[in-house]
């Protein structure tokens, strides 16, 4: 199988030290639309989506091997593989942070540093453990998957074909951003929000910067604290940004944050 | 009673703040980070909030949990990489925990340099429509799984079909070989007996063979050939023959030329002949003889079974081929209506074409098969 083809990878910019860039769950590689230029001129870019997202291979979505992380995280590996590339920086937002540091675990040699935009180890309240969400909260939201009350389809194709004017803006439009395959978004959810990689955290070596914004009801403040507590030689940094997608309503404060860790 | 009219009709005038206010939809207008700055009465009214509680709110801590996080994942990057985002089912959760179905449209508006300014969000009661939505998709997951069960259903009936086809021959085989021991030392008047014996078995395992073909292409084995060069005349030679043994009174004439080995596989085509033949003479006239020519020249080979009679309906025409299609103009006289079904089978599977016409003159199937 080809992977780019697979998890639609676009590689860009001018540099030979690698970045590559992975998007949460909810939407595609678009999500880095507003970062990526800053980091063009010095860097090769690597963007993808993961299977199921964006502009991947729907065909290749497999819901065993999606079950967990790990599935995701050999993907990440197989793209740098595929590319001959090595010792990379990894950009992971909201779940793909996770990813990036069981691929780093797997592969070390591949990874030179890990930047986390919003991550979470776990989403569920656990004893002194705050994740954010309680047991019957995210059981509500798994409940609400199944039954589909929500348009979480992103039956967004007719968000995306709501565009008023222009025939070819609907066609950029409903090719990218948010569209999802119903039955594939519930199963990513499922994989996230039931995620629990916490015990994983100890043994990471890769040098990370955990990027946590103000206001996240993703990934709360307290869950940065203790990935920073918990990844040895980690760096946390809080940012003004609020809401869980600073890469989106912060882009200046992200890439500044980026610069200065990688500098 | 007069209709009251107001008095003083020009000076009602449309007021923004009464429209915001009083309007059959809610709205909210949040800063660019989602705060509620203003929300009006229908929204604090399914909220069963003051205005002022709600003010100060993130629009996702309105929200349902599965709404919430589909918002901060999805229509919240949506918005800032669209700038609006329309007809999203959500869910309001009201302060007792209750939750109201609603549609939302939102967007974002942007100052000269593309920064965001503020969010305005348009939301419409939606339960009476989405029930009906959820009535739909209940309905098709129901029409789904009924479909998976009598798909299941199906396979189960046409494997019953080939294991009985296969048990049926083995206590038929008895029967017929009893038919022929008796035939050799029985005395001379039971021959008519065991002719029609003899005539009534062969008749019955040529419909367990076709059975048992149809049943096997149905579960998607096809039917299975097993390709030889040989000289075929024999072969429908003997199928001629055979056939009449079985209809004593009936004319076949056989006209055969073939000139060189056929590389196919001669049971197969033999069955295929027996189907054919058994076709014609059942539904030809028994005053006219049924022809049979086989021939080859330039690289093709040619088998044509003809006869007279009444044509084939015209409305039969495009399911002669079909598995059971049953004769509606004529009461059917025999068999399932499998052999011609297998016969056809029989030349996909030789890469071969069997074709027909059908007029007051004959009616004439033809197998076409490039060598």
């Amino acid at each position: 199988m080809d992977v780019l083809k697979r998890n639609n990878v676009v590689i860009k910019g001018k540099g030979s030290q690698v970045m590559l860039f992975a998007h949460g769950f909810g939407c595609d590689q678009n999500m880095w639309r507003l970062i990526v230029p800053a980091f063009e001129e010095k860097y090769k870019i690597v963007l993808f989506d993961h299977v199921g997202a964006g502009g991947s291979d729907l065909s290749a979505f497999v819901p065993g091997k999606y079950e967990n992380l790990e599935g995701y995280a050999e993907d990440i590996i197989e793209i740098i593989t595929a590319l001959d590339m090595s010792n990379i920086i990894f950009v992971g937002h909201s779940v793909s942070a996770l990813m990036g540091i069981i691929a780093s675990l797997k592969s070390p040699e591949l990874f030179k540093s890990l930047i986390l935009v919003g991550p979470s180890p776990s989403y569920i309240n656990d004893g002194e453990y705050e994740g954010g969400f309680t047991k019957s909260q995210i059981e509500e939201l798994l409940e609400s998957l199944d039954q589909n009350h929500l348009g979480w389809s992103m039956a967004m194709a007719p968000v995306i074909m709501g565009n008023p004017d222009k025939k070819e803006i609907v066609e950029e439009l409903s090719n990218s951003f948010c569209r999802t395959d119903p039955d594939i978004a519930k199963h990513f959810a499922r994989t996230t929000f039931l995620t629990d990689k916490r015990k994983l955290l100890p043994n990471v070596k890769t040098p990370t910067l955990i990027l946590q914004c103000s206001d996240d009801v993703i990934a709360p403040k307290v869950v940065g604290e203790y990935m920073h507590q918990q990844i040895p030689g980690s760096k946390l940094v809080f940012m003004k940004a609020t809401g869980h997608c600073p890469n989106l309503s912060a882009p200046e404060e992200t890439i500044d944050e980026i610069k200065n860790f990688l500098s | 009673m007069e209709p009251k009219i107001p008095i003083d009709i020009d000076n009602l005038k449309e007021d923004f703040e009464d429209f915001f206010e009083n309007s059959l939809c809610g709205f909210i207008i949040s800063d660019s980070r989602g705060f509620i700055l203003k929300a009006n009465s229908k929204i604090n009214g399914w909220i069963n909030d003051t205005s002022e509680k709600v003010k100060g709110k993130k629009f996702s801590d309105l929200l349902s949990i599965g709404g919430k996080i589909y918002y901060e994942t999805h229509l919240w990057p949506l918005l800032r990489m669209q700038g609006f985002f329309e007809e999203v089912v959500l869910e309001l959760r009201n302060n007792s925990g209750q939750k109201l179905r609603v549609m939302v449209n939102a967007m974002e508006r942007r100052d000269n340099n593309g920064n965001a300014s503020f969010i305005r969000y348009t939301i419409l009661k939606a339960t009476d429509r989405l029930q009906y939505e959820l009535n739909l998709q209940e309905a098709k997951k129901l029409a789904e799984n009924e479909l998976i069960k009598q798909r299941e259903m199906v396979i189960l009936r046409e494997q019953l079909i080939a294991v009985l086809g296969h048990d049926l021959r083995n206590p038929l085989s008895a029967v017929m070989m009893a038919g022929e021991l008796l035939q050799s030392s029985s005395n001379k008047d039971n021959a008519p007996i065991l002719a029609t014996l003899n005539r009534g078995t062969n008749r019955m395992l040529e419909l367990v063979n076709n059975i048992m073909d149809f049943a096997r292409t149905r579960l998607g084995q096809g039917i299975v050939i097993n390709k030889k060069e040989l000289m075929l005349e024999p072969v429908l030679q003997q199928v001629v023959d055979e056939m009449k043994i079985i209809n004593p009174k009936r004319e076949i004439i056989a006209h055969f030329s073939i000139t060189e080995p056929i590389n196919c596989d001669s049971d197969r085509i033999a069955q295929l002949l027996s189907n054919l033949l058994a076709n014609a003479l059942t539904h030809g006239d028994s005053n006219f003889p049924v022809s049979i020519e086989a021939v080859n020249h330039e690289g093709d080979l040619e088998i044509a079974v003809s006869n007279k009679g009444v044509p084939i309906p015209v409305e039969l025409h495009d399911y002669l081929f079909a598995p059971f299609k049953r004769e509606v103009s004529r009461p059917s006289q025999h068999g399932l209506g499998l052999g011609l079904y297998i016969a056809s089978e029989i030349a996909s599977a030789h890469n071969a074409v069997l074709s027909f016409t059908s007029t007051m003159e004959e009616t004439r199937f033809t197998l076409h098969m490039k060598l």
